[in-house]
């Protein structure tokens, strides 16, 4: 290991701590580690994850005004002695007392910050683990047993299978040990090729808290933490499966904690963040006393709206498909001739009525099912905010509890489709620094009415607060163009030879083309309120992009021969987090110039035409 | 890192502070009037300057080289195509196809000549760069134009690489990343040394103003 490596988010010590002779080929498959964790931990493959120079002086909090100096240099770059002594020992020097740890506001029943005892997972993790693997190997071994007719070897297989996934269960429950020592996670797992991963508190991004239904039928819970990587593999940052659900709970709140001590900063007091407004106000203080604040909790009223959402009405669909599915692979061949004789022998007009019946169900099926599955995914959906975080918690029978942490967000977007803008309905997400899967994870809040998201808003992040603007009228004619022209192509070239289905079905979207064009342009705008940025667009998915100033890290501005024509521009505002950039479409260029640079002036001013000379040298260079 | 002569990656940039919170780089010095002002009326006004620096002009060789090799790729192929269409002997290729198979062959060669022609001076000229008061400023394309600012503070990445081609010509392409995919930058066709030496200047004033990066 040379120096550089040891400030990385987490390392994997196949050498440390274990007896010696324990481990397995250090370049071998690594005990839980993602393959590019290893390969960052060097040299940075793509060159995101930028290993930190070794300069103690750099990456002290900038808040931390004591002047305790750097945190403990977490991890030496050499593996400790193996040996009984266990490796964190020699390295964890404890945060220093001038700090304040525990800061006024901060009650909270967390330890003080000395490394904890070493803990280890829930019993019961024993049967949750192996059930869960079970799972996957049902249909295998179900197949074995139908095909093989039940005969011993199969069972005997069956039953090795079972005390093998039991007795890996043990093992697991055995070996795997977790420590939250000063300012780092260690997690140690492996019975015969051990690793021990350490992830730096300063990096966590996040602590989600799942549990599956079997999880919650046992009392715990799985938790996930989640380190700053640029890696691709950061999914299974630090993952324990499964502790008690108190413990994860508290696990959650010291990480958290810690990790906003570490970085110099507590809950509701970021600077320039939330502004001059405290998330606490007009929210309503959970009893609890310990700072956390709920903005959200689901109303009843709020299911029905899962009947708005499209993937939720084909929700019958998808039953019927996979229902249909099942008694073909059971039924097989007999099934189909039996239903095929039986329509053939049938009455007619029977048919007629059984099927029409049958569609009118299962149309009325249709919001029925979509609230129902939409109630089971969202049910007691909370927004709390604590400890400088976002927490998102949803679920019936699968609990999903997000953490995200208030200094990564950036803004937030709103989305509707017209399903949804007929009930005034909105969908809102988290802009958020280095998140995957943001579909799920970066969900704040429940499909709702669009005051009530912005009243939210207001208070878990900070709203908009000024106008959008529109877009020049020639963004107009680009946007109907571009919804008619192609099936009017195709409308064309169907006439031209004839075909008259095709002919009919261009000309209908073509015709649809035009309400669509119009509802894109009247979708299009872009405002800045002084301290946030925000962009329009879309129709059939409309979204409205809303950043902080200081997250813009950029603009870039393409112009192609048709909008030159027309004086428009798209400007893309570049942000680090979320969809890496949200586009300002059509707008004119002087005018999208002009908005950026009083959003930026420092980065645009240089670069513009004093007004004296301003002689059109714009788009002329070439 | 190996030499590797072909093929030559400078990676400079200063890594992320920790515990870094506020994340206000020099350019984001709140406009003159008090936050939240309501949104004044767009001036119509404003333009962007072109940059000042123009690429190598030896970059015009590496374009047309470039272009010249795609065209010929393409024209093998739909001669191919043409020669396929024109004698074998597959009853169900119409007669109009088998007779006007070699058009589409002559119109690209017209195409492509033009293209080669007319494109990489044109781009040349579109092509420009200049890095002022921490900020990289680019344009390029020849049709469609894009015009870039990116911020050196916010950089993460300084890439400065030269491909076989641009070692012929002795130019060398630099890209400078951010944080978002959209906001990395490249700048083709500058001068070898000139992009070595950007690329290292770049990266130790990048670590200087260093934020968060986000």
């Amino acid at each position: 290991m040379d120096g550089r490596e040891e400030n990385h988010p987490y390392q994997d010590r196949d050498d440390g701590w274990a007896a010696p002779g324990g481990w397995i080929a250090p370049g071998g498959a690594s005990g839980g580690g993602a393959p590019g964790d290893r390969a960052a931990g060097g040299a940075a493959p793509d060159g995101r994850g930028v290993p930190r120079a070794p300069d103690p002086g750099r990456h002290a909090p900038p808040r931390d005004t004591t002047g305790a100096g750097a945190p403990p240099p977490h991890g030496h770059g050499d593996a400790p002695p193996a040996g009984a002594e266990p490796p964190d020992a020699p390295a964890v020097a404890e945060p220093r007392e001038p700090r304040d740890w525990w800061g006024g506001a901060e009650g909270g029943g967390t330890a003080p910050p000395a490394a904890e005892s070493v803990r280890r997972l829930s019993p019961r993790s024993m049967v949750v683990g192996p059930i869960n693997q079970l799972r996957g190997l049902l249909l295998p071994i179900a197949a074995g047993l139908v095909l093989g007719g039940f005969n011993a070897w199969v069972l005997a297989a069956t039953g090795a299978t079972v005390v093998a996934l039991l007795v890996g269960g043990f093992v697991t429950w055995r070996t795997t040990r977790y420590q939250v020592a000063g300012d780092r996670l260690e997690i140690r797992r492996g019975l015969l090729h051990r690793s021990q991963r350490t992830i730096p508190l300063e990096r966590v991004r996040g602590v989600d808290v799942t549990s599956t239904l079997l999880h919650r039928l046992l009392g715990v819970a799985v938790v996930r933490v989640e380190a700053a990587a640029g890696s691709a593999g950061a999914t299974e940052d630090g993952k324990l499966d499964a502790v008690e659900t108190a413990e994860a709970d508290r696990l959650r709140r010291v990480l958290l904690h810690r990790r906003a001590v570490l970085t110099g900063q507590h809950a509701g007091t970021v600077p320039g963040r939330d502004g001059a407004r405290e998330p606490e106000e007009g929210a309503a203080e959970d009893g609890n006393g310990d700072g956390t604040v709920t903005y959200f909790t689901m109303p009843p009223s709020w299911y029905l709206y899962g009947a708005l959402s499209l993937g939720y009405l084909l929700t019958p669909f998808a039953v019927l498909a996979t229902l249909s599915g099942m008694v073909q692979q059971t039924a097989g061949e007999r099934a189909a001739d039996y239903l095929v004789d039986w329509v053939a022998d049938a009455d007619p007009g029977f048919l007629v009525v059984l099927a029409t019946a049958s569609a009118v169900a299962l149309v009325l099926l249709m919001p029925v099912f979509a609230v129902t599955s939409y109630a089971f995914t969202h049910w007691g959906f909370t927004l709390r905010g604590r400890d400088g975080s976002l927490v998102a918690e949803r679920g019936l029978f699968t609990r999903r509890s997000v953490t995200l942490e208030r200094r990564r967000i950036r803004g937030y977007e709103i989305l509707d489709t017209p399903l949804e803008r007929t009930r005034g309905a909105v969908r809102l997400r988290a802009i958020v620094t280095g998140l995957g899967d943001t579909a799920n994870r970066a969900v704040l809040l429940p499909t709702g009415d669009r005051a009530r998201v912005e009243e939210v808003v207001d208070r878990a992040l900070a709203l908009f607060g000024g106008r959008l603007r529109r877009h020049p009228r020639a963004a107009l004619y680009r946007r109907l163009t571009r919804a008619v022209a192609p099936f009017a192509a195709v409308l064309a070239v169907a006439l031209a030879l004839d075909v008259a289905w095709l002919a009919w079905a261009a000309g209908a979207l073509a015709v649809l083309g035009v309400p669509l064009g119009v509802d894109r342009y009247r979708s299009l705008g872009h405002g800045y309120d002084g301290e946030r940025v925000s962009v329009r667009s879309g129709s059939l998915r409309r979204e409205q992009a809303t950043v902080e100033r200081s997250a813009v890290i950029g603009w870039t501005w393409t112009q192609t021969l048709f909008q030159r024509r027309s004086g428009l521009a798209d400007l893309q505002v570049t942000v680090g987090a979320g969809a890496g950039g949200y586009t300002v479409q059509d707008a004119s260029l002087p005018g999208s110039v002009d908005f950026a640079a009083r959003v930026t002036p420092g980065m645009v001013r240089p670069f513009l035409v004093d007004s004296a000379e301003a002689g059109g040298r714009v788009t002329g260079g070439g | 890192m190996g030499p590797s002569p072909a093929w030559q990656r400078v990676r400079g940039v200063a890594p992320p502070r920790l515990g870094h919170v506020t994340n206000t780089p020099p350019h984001d010095t709140a406009p003159a009037g008090a936050p939240r002002s309501p949104d004044p009326e767009p001036g119509e006004t404003a333009r962007l300057r072109p940059p000042l620096r123009r690429v190598s002009a030896r970059a015009i060789g590496v374009w047309t080289v470039r272009l010249l090799f795609s065209s010929v790729f393409t024209l093998l192929f739909l001669s191919a195509l043409a020669w396929g269409a024109s004698t074998l002997p597959w009853a169900w290729i119409p007669g109009w196809a088998r007779e006007n198979a070699w058009l589409l062959p002559s119109a690209y060669t017209v195409y492509a000549l033009l293209k080669v022609a007319i494109a990489p001076s044109w781009r040349y000229r579109v092509h420009r760069w200049e890095v002022a008061d921490d900020v990289v400023y680019t344009r390029k394309g020849w049709i469609s134009r894009s015009w870039q600012l990116v911020p050196v503070s916010r950089l993460q990445t300084v890439d400065h690489t030269q491909g076989w081609l641009e070692r012929v010509f002795g130019v060398a392409t630099l890209e400078v990343q951010t944080a978002s995919y959209a906001g990395s930058s490249t700048i083709e066709g500058l001068d070898a040394r000139e992009a070595a030496r950007l690329s290292e200047e770049l990266a130790v004033h990048a670590g200087t103003l260093r934020d968060d990066a986000t």
